[in-house]
């Protein structure tokens, strides 16, 4: 299995500002394969999100590389689900979810009915011509789920993109996505912060320290597919999610001290 | 609704549902009622007090006409064309220069937040020709552009093209990152960014400007009609006021009046119709 998708060597990102400078992230060394979910959990601030926009394209590394090798030619490379603000206000939930096919130039006909099957499988049918506004935030969470994978992207990225709902829409919401990413695999780099949000869904899980984030340990996840909720009664799913929490206790500890002394 | 009552000593504080609650259909039928008849009622009121005062003589009807000989003055100037003629021209320019204005504004307003090279180079210049008063150049206008309605058209479309293009640099300039993120992860290209995601998101404070440029359109055009030409409102009023004619000035003024509270009026709602996620729908399907 060499068919890696996502290839980063060395990986840092600075932020230079007029009074300092932030060194955000890494060097990061990952190597994702294609066609797995992988998560990447991290306190608050360790570069996670970094990541993320590096392999979008919306930031460059300071220094090392990043390759991406993509396979199919005519799809978009990526797509993104934010916390926030990834939805247009302005634009309907079917303007919305049509919004990368109008981008690649498919003709209109065509993105319609394409953009009406996701939202189908996003289940929020009968709201294609409802504004965002009118629409609740899980709903609006589902619209950017359809909208992130109606492109049909070779890599899928998604950051904290249940951060914003409440406890019990997450775990629907999660179950959402297990589904429809067990039917439409593809490459996923999921960011979180909850553990057993990571644990539920992906692969693999990335555990990062806190600023500069590095990778500090990077742990296969053995539960079957297609996964539920139950997994989280295995006693597995207990020991991970301590192995996890030890490990990320510490970052998160000591980063508290560093403000307290701050 | 709250009562109080007090029985041996105890004060007792009772919530009940009032009227409101009780029948609110009929509740805001008669609300509303009330509202239509107090804000038409005031201006009629003010009207006929003021007819009634000039009717008794205690008011000074060579400055103050009572308001039938306006409405007579007005009908009259009507009919000779005096009053349409002005009408033509007053709308004539403030269209064309507002227009211009307008347009002028949001194109370079848009170039600016979206080029900094664009803004490195005009931004500060643009801010300081800004507070610049605009009338105080009128004499530059009349010198390049004569004694017609040229030089009128140009304060107009001037005043409103700093307002409208500094307004919409910053609109620009003020689109969430996020947005902006989301349109390029999916490889969005600069004429795409801009149909998908500037333009509606700058929208609704662009359009605020366009709104708030509307009125001042007409109190600047009515304004050098005053001091300048010999056509529109403003040399109506003032000419008419010269030759001790109050009635037909306070006419001019009447419809000066009108012809703002209109186009204003018409402004805020095309605009309501331009932003989708404002946009006034009549029922949902």
């Amino acid at each position: 299995m060499s068919d890696n998708v996502i290839r980063a060597t060395g990986v840092t990102r600075t932020f230079v500002t007029r009074r300092h400078t932030v060194h955000a992230l890494g060097p990061v060394d990952l190597t994702v394969q294609r066609g797995q979910f992988v998560a990447i959990v991290g306190p608050s601030g360790c570069g996670k999100s970094t990541m993320l926009r590096i392999v979008a394209g919306l930031a460059a590394p300071t220094t090392g590389e990043l390759v991406i090798d993509r396979t199919e030619r005519g799809t978009p490379l990526c797509s993104m689900v934010f916390q926030d603000y990834g939805i247009f206000p302005w634009k309907t939930v079917l303007a919305n979810v049509r919004m990368p096919l109008d981008i690649a130039g498919v003709p209109r006909r065509q993105a319609n009915a394409t953009a009406r099957d996701w939202i189908k499988r996003a289940g929020v049918t009968g709201f294609e011509s409802a504004y965002p506004a009118t629409l609740s935030g899980g709903m609006r969470q589902r619209v950017a789920l359809a909208r992130a994978f109606v492109a049909n992207p070779e890599i899928l990225l998604m950051d904290e993109p249940f951060a914003a709902l409440d406890a019990q829409l997450r775990l629907v919401l999660q179950q959402e996505l297990l589904r429809v990413w067990e039917a439409h695999r593809r490459t996923v780099l999921f960011v979180t912060h909850a553990i057993d949000e990571a644990l539920l869904l992906a692969d693999r899980v990335v555990v990062m320290s806190s600023r500069p984030g590095r990778i500090l340990d990077d742990i296969e996840v053995p539960f079957a597919r297609p996964r539920t909720r139950a997994v989280r009664a295995e006693a597995e799913f207990g020991a991970l999610e301590d192995r996890i929490w030890r490990l990320l206790k510490g970052e998160v500890e000591e980063r508290e001290h560093a403000h307290d002394v701050a | 609704m709250t009562s109080r009552d007090r029985s041996d000593g105890h004060d007792i504080v009772r919530r009940t549902p009032g009227p409101a609650e009780l029948n609110p259909k009929q509740h805001a039928r008669r609300r509303r009622a009330v509202t239509l008849v107090l804000a038409w009622g005031t201006p009629v009121v003010l009207v006929a007090a003021w007819q009634i005062a000039a009717g008794y003589g205690s008011i000074d009807t060579r400055f103050f006409p009572a308001p039938a000989t306006i409405w007579q003055a007005g009908v009259r100037s009507m009919q000779d064309g005096v009053m349409t003629d002005a009408i033509t021209a007053t709308v004539e320019k403030l269209l064309i220069g507002y227009g211009i204005g307008v347009v002028a504004g949001v194109a370079l307003g848009l170039l600016l937040g979206l080029s900094w090279i664009a803004r490195s180079a005009l931004e500060h210049t643009l801010v300081a020709l800004y507070t610049l008063p605009k009338l105080a150049l009128f004499p530059v206008f009349l010198l390049l552009f004569g004694l017609g309605s040229l030089p009128q058209i140009v304060l107009v479309g001037v005043t409103v093209f700093f307002i409208v293009i500094l307004a919409t640099t910053a609109a620009v300039l003020s689109v969430e990152q996020g947005y902006r993120d989301a349109a390029a992860v999916f490889g969005a290209r600069r004429t795409q960014l801009l149909r998908h995601v500037i333009v509606p998101a700058a929208l609704p404070a662009v359009a605020t400007s366009i709104r708030l440029t509307a009125g001042i359109a007409i109190l600047v055009i009515v304004g050098i009609e005053m001091v300048s030409g010999d056509s529109g409102l403003g040399y109506l009023i003032f000419q008419r006021s010269q030759v001790f004619d109050p009635a037909t000035m306070y006419a001019g003024v009447i419809i000066a009046g009108v012809i703002g509270v209109a186009f204003t009026g018409l402004v805020s709602v095309a605009l309501k119709f331009a932003i989708p996620q404002q946009r006034p729908r009549l029922r949902r399907s």
